[in-house]
């Protein structure tokens, strides 16, 4: 393999490990060092790789593992209340629409922060990466068993982040989140 | 939560992550490709040249090996466990002492008579002695003194991942078990020095250093001759290392090749020894077990 092949699976892979690196971490400077170390580990371990089909699969693994090692040694998520951060609005012609989806993504994208890292890691996997049960155990080295039950529980606590409080549905502040910045 | 919960939680976080994928704004990827060779060439460019130079292998992690290995032989543990139920029931013995026994290979003579007709029937079950394993011959301690006398532990010492891991090719073939490395740094570590330990004829020993931003030493050691251990220059947490704990934590949700380990801990640093068939492996560094833990599970046996 040469110097263009290793370009070519770069700037391929480079949007979903780039994307993977943002949903875990929330910062694109951070998710830019993610994107480097994941694809340096990955090029040296390609021999490793039995299936070259999966690579998409198995960096964006890299990723998010490395991303988990990262956030908890520093204790850190950085969350945006800029909806442009992430590059702007989804286009509506209602208004009110496009406030009440703004307003419902800040509010998922606020409860997948509160989340551990492990728990954000599986989500992203699952619903992002779109990888089933068995891919995600066999990168992650972990009986299908145990993904299902750290799935459930991610999901879980998702919902309950996500059910409005005493039949008010009330915004979650950033002040209220238990994290560092 | 319900069915429908799931389905509903599933659709949401499927139409979030498609939503915020398509209004993402991402860097530019050929300026992070400049980056990233800037980077390769800073970080051992040799050790990647041989990664992407050789041929897929089968190198699966160790922990995924384990997985496969238990869902091929589940059948045959099963038989197996069923057989010693069996015996178990028929000799009538309590389960943790027939257990010992048979582990021990002091498993003695059983009769087990025939209940249905004690006068016609009898059954004897005899357990065939134990074959004499070929344990290794001890040395007496004339020889152990000839060795040490004239064989000097040679320490080679290497400052690329690269040199080491050449080194351990000319190497593994006196090594007396399987080699165990880290073929690449963890994350945020980066490769220090490595160290082999050796006489003319055997391998003793095998170190590798990382250090992190802070200068945070991560040390993997592996021993395989005990009469020698004693020359791998010892670090304070390492010390504490080679003996087993006494109230170190038992834990075997995590092992190699499904041994498990023992965890130690001293001014900070944290110790998983893991005692293999023939040496004792080492992994020691100031972080949290867990970590400690998921950088074992990158360990590879070299050659593998």
């Amino acid at each position: 393999m040469d110097k263009d092949e290793l370009e070519k699976l770069y700037t391929q892979h480079f949007p979903r490990v780039y994307r993977t690196a943002f949903y875990m971490t929330g910062d694109h400077q951070t998710s830019e060092d993610i994107v480097q170390e994941t694809f340096l580990k990955a090029f040296a371990n390609l021999h490793k790789l039995q299936d070259r089909q999966k690579f998409g699969s198995w960096v964006s693994v890299i990723a998010s593992n490395y991303a988990v090692d990262l956030l908890r040694k520093h204790k850190k998520i950085f969350i945006s209340d800029n909806i442009e951060e992430f590059g702007g609005e989804a286009h509506d012609d209602n208004p009110s629409t496009s406030l009440e989806r703004k307003e419902n993504i800040r509010e998922i994208r606020e409860a997948l922060a509160r989340l551990e890292p492990e728990d954000r890691e599986i989500l992203v996997l699952k619903y992002f990466n779109e990888l089933s049960i068995n891919e995600i155990a066999s990168m992650l080295a972990a009986p299908p068993g145990t993904i299902k039950s750290r799935l459930f529980r991610a999901r879980d606590k998702v919902r309950l982040l996500l059910q409005p409080q005493d039949g008010i549905k009330r915004p979650i502040t950033k002040e209220k989140l238990p994290l560092k910045f | 939560m319900t069915r429908n919960d799931k389905n509903k939680i599933d659709r949401l976080l499927l139409n979030y992550y498609r939503e915020e994928a398509s209004r993402l704004n991402l860097p530019d990827s050929q300026r992070c490709w400049q980056d990233f060779q800037k980077l390769l060439e800073q970080n051992s460019p040799d050790n990647i040249d041989m990664a992407i130079s050789s041929p897929p292998a089968d190198a699966v992690t160790l922990k995924s090996r384990i997985y496969r290995f238990a869902g091929r032989y589940r059948n045959i543990a099963a038989a197996a466990a069923a057989c010693f139920l069996v015996v178990m029931l028929l000799s009538g013995m309590p389960p943790v002492q027939m257990l010992r026994q048979v582990l021990t290979g002091t498993l003695p003579e059983m009769q087990v008579v025939g209940t249905e007709d004690k006068a016609a029937q009898e059954f004897v079950l005899q357990t065939q002695p134990p074959e004499p394993s070929p344990a290794p011959l001890p040395l007496s301690e004339k020889e152990v003194f000839a060795v040490k006398a004239t064989e000097e532990v040679r320490e080679l010492v290497f400052n690329s991942l690269q040199a080491y891991r050449t080194a351990l090719r000319e190497h593994a073939s006196l090594a007396p078990g399987k080699l165990f490395y880290l073929a690449a740094p963890p994350g945020g570590y980066t490769f220090s020095r490595a160290a082999i330990y050796k006489t003319g004829t055997s391998l003793h020993g095998v170190r590798q250093e990382f250090s992190d931003a802070a200068g945070n030493k991560l040390i993997l050691r592996q021993e395989f001759a005990a009469p020698f251990a004693a020359k791998i220059p010892p670090e304070t947490a390492e010390a504490a290392a080679q003996q087993q704990p006494e109230t170190g934590e038992e834990a075997a949700a995590y092992s190699i090749g499904g041994i498990t380990y023992a965890v130690s801990m001293e001014n900070g640093l944290i110790t998983l020894q893991y005692s293999l068939d023939n040496s004792v492996l080492m992994l020691t560094a100031a972080i949290d077990e867990e970590r400690l833990r998921h950088i074992a599970a990158q360990l590879a046996v070299f050659g593998q």
